[in-house]
């Protein structure tokens, strides 16, 4: 089924495996060069700043060929619009087989373009000519990144995938009638559920899997398909539109408390266990659903005025680190504030202070009117912030 | 880590017995790290504190008097300041670490409030009157002097993003400023030389080995505002154009041979992509003077972009593999 060269995919495992080790300093050089020799591999994978030049200049290509076969095409382009793009599809599907088997690239940038460039222009040429409905382009959308998560286990796909899926499942269940429509919520938290406890079963890091980075991916993405199910605001104003409850207001859902206590305890379950557990996906998923549960409450209580929860939050936040930070001074209960592994901390200092010069660099505004014009020097303002 | 691998690579000779159990020791031992959570949380606080401050202020701009508001402001930025003078470690041309992990963040945001200060002071009160280049020098210095004394990267990106507009400011006529017109022949000259400055500036960090870790830094900074003024260059000065692409192409050859001797793929790629633009405003522009209508102009257009896209591929794929043989 994947298009890559398997063998070589399962000896990039074992080398990554063996490369963290060696980086931790289990295992010496000569012992990783043994390794390293012992299980070859032969695919074109350049460094990322390669891969994204190779990323752009591949889409330049395909998008100036779709160009010059609309112009070659020019007299009858008007009826033949969705037969050419997918006819365009298939040949870049084809260059993509050939890039793949006959040059090896894997993530070289190259087979990235092709890939995307095949699917979507497979996906607009059938959606174009006809007037097809929700549920109709969502089934195609799901049949195409199925194959192409199959094929080449590309995580995005693979996420694209679960949520046509899901989006597949919403307007089925629309047509079924009010009944269905009430338990709508419950239906996408059900199978978010089942896909993550699915997921977290078959795919255990030890054993090697093609597409353990896929379902890895899937797995991130129903937990926060999960609590998506359950806020309050997104319940209520689907409720609103599916049901045309025209709510005023103030006005709540019926069984309202019920996605109340969804959406202000679901992060903290998922905190709760990312911290028993030591998941980093759990983690990090309640600490940013934690905003989120702030954004809801707020969005129908307002007791306090924005800027003011803002000042309370940020320094709330700030005591919060700061105390983290005094209390794993010392690690306890295997949790350290210390980083690890510091192999990548030249070039992630470096990403770090780009980033901060971007969010914030700010002139002195020194009069209106006067600002320099020519946004020609790095970061430019800082309104995009709040 | 993986124990089923392990076992299985020991088993065929390939690992030592000691390594094995090196992994299972580790791997038992193995902590679990919450640092870039942590970091991640007080950057927040930071945004959201500083932010929510802003919006304050500037909603209750009319009940606040300006003394208490600036004072205000002048206190966190000196009590930013005050911690970090008494918490830093002791001065060094090179590379000197942060002593804990707030202190970077404290040192930016007294940085940020001495900008806002000083911002706040003019808009109110005037000080500098229309010396507008004095209110973005002051800042300026204080940046650079903060980035080096303290070694802050992040507070030299905003010094070179600072020193950027005091340059445009000052070399911009008052009289022009003030009628919102802006002199952009005058600004893409100083571009070009402000980008080769700070190129220049990188190089001699590095070389008399003054905080040569802010090499990236300046060359980053400098590479970009050279290319893009080149580039502007060429597209407003259009009798000339074809001399300014040459030394774009000059400039871009001078950072391929640097990717090289580096190895570094980011300045192989960002002078690829430059020259490459400029080649193609140069073809189109050859195009459009040889064909004035016609169809033709289109096919040769798209073929050109096609073609090129090839090469410059097959160009990145066979430097990538220089530098991976070398």
């Amino acid at each position: 089924m994947i298009a890559y060269n398997k063998t070589w995919l399962y000896h990039l495992f074992i080398r990554s495996e063996i490369e963290v080790a060696c980086n931790e300093g289990c295992i010496p050089k000569e012992e990783k060069e043994n390794v390293f020799l012992k299980f070859p591999v032969a695919f074109y994978t350049p460094n990322n700043m390669i891969r994204l030049g190779l990323f752009i200049l591949t889409t330049i290509i395909l998008i100036f060929s779709l160009g010059l076969i609309a112009l070659l095409f020019w007299n009858v382009v008007d009826e033949a619009a969705g037969g050419l793009v997918i006819s365009f599809a298939v040949i870049v599907f084809v260059a993509l087989e050939y890039i793949i088997q006959k040059k090896h690239h894997y993530k070289s940038g190259v087979d990235d373009a092709l890939l995307w460039g095949a699917a979507i222009s497979l996906f607009c040429g059938i959606i174009l000519p006809y007037n097809l409905d929700g549920l109709a382009i969502s089934l195609l959308s799901l049949m195409i990144t199925l194959l192409c998560a199959a094929r080449y286990a590309d995580r995005l796909m693979a996420v694209l995938c679960f949520l046509s899926f899901l989006v597949v499942i919403f307007f089925i269940v629309i047509k079924l009638g009010e009944a269905a429509k009430a338990v709508l919520p419950f239906i996408m938290i059900a199978i978010s559920l089942t896909s993550y406890f699915l997921v977290n079963k078959k795919n255990d890091t030890e054993t090697f899997n093609v597409y353990r980075e896929c379902l890895l991916a899937v797995q991130i993405i129903s937990l926060f398909t999960l609590y998506a199910a359950g806020n309050y605001w997104i319940v209520r104003e689907m409720s609103d539109s599916l049901f045309n409850l025209h709510l005023q207001p103030g006005e709540s859902i019926p069984f309202g408390f019920v996605f109340w206590s969804l959406t202000v305890f679901i992060p903290i379950i998922y905190l709760y266990f990312g911290i028993k557990k030591k998941d980093a996906i759990l983690l990090r998923l309640g600490l940013i659903l934690v905003a989120a549960i702030v954004f809801t409450i707020r969005y129908y209580h307002a007791i306090l005025s924005f800027e003011l929860v803002m000042l309370a939050w940020g320094a709330a936040m700030i005591v919060i680190s700061w105390a983290l930070t005094r209390y794993l001074q010392s690690p306890k209960h295997g949790f350290t504030q210390e980083e690890l592994n510091s192999r990548n901390l030249r070039s992630n200092m470096h990403l770090e202070s780009l980033i901060l010069a971007e969010t914030f660099s700010q002139q002195p505004q020194v009069a209106e009117g006067t600002q320099f014009g020519g946004g020609n020097f790095g970061g430019a303002g800082a309104s995009g912030d709040f | 880590m993986n124990a089923a691998i392990f076992d299985k690579l020991k088993l065929e000779g390939l690992l030592s017995a000691s390594s094995v159990e090196n992994i299972q020791a580790q791997k038992a031992t193995q902590l679990f790290s919450v640092h870039w959570e942590i970091r991640t949380i007080l950057y927040l606080g930071i945004s959201l504190l500083t932010g929510g401050l802003g919006i304050l202020v500037y909603k209750n701009i009319d009940s606040l008097s300006h003394q208490f508001v600036l004072l205000f402001i002048a206190l966190i930025c000196a009590a930013s300041f005050f911690y970090c003078f008494k918490k830093k470690l002791p001065f060094s041309f090179e590379k000197v670490k942060a002593p804990n992990a707030f202190f970077d963040y404290i040192l930016l945001l007294g940085c940020l409030t001495f900008i806002i200060f000083i911002a706040y002071f003019q808009y109110q009160y005037n000080i500098f009157g229309n010396r507008y280049g004095l209110a973005t020098f002051i800042p300026m210095l204080l940046l650079f002097f903060t980035a080096y004394y303290f070694d802050h990267l992040a507070v030299l990106s905003l010094a070179i993003t600072n020193l950027a507009a005091w340059l445009g400011i000052s070399v911009t006529p008052l009289q022009i400023l003030q009628e919102n017109d802006f002199n952009s022949n005058t600004i893409i000259l100083v571009g070009i030389v402000l980008g080769i400055f700070l190129v220049t500036v990188g190089l001699a960090s590095l070389q008399k080995n003054i905080k040569a870790h802010f090499e990236f830094t300046y060359t980053n900074f400098g590479i970009h505002i050279l290319f893009i003024s080149l580039l502007a260059a060429m597209f407003q000065f259009d009798g000339i154009h074809l001399i300014i692409f040459l030394a774009l192409i000059a400039v871009a050859f001078y950072f391929y041979k640097r990717a090289i001797k580096e190895q570094s793929f980011y300045l192989l790629l960002v002078s690829t992509l430059y020259a490459y633009i400029g080649f193609t405003y140069v073809f189109i522009n050859m195009l459009s003077y040889s064909f004035s209508s016609g169809v033709g102009i289109f096919y040769l257009g798209f073929i050109y972009f096609i073609a090129s896209g090839i090469a410059l591929i097959l160009f990145l794929m066979r430097t990538n593999k220089k530098f991976k043989a070398s």
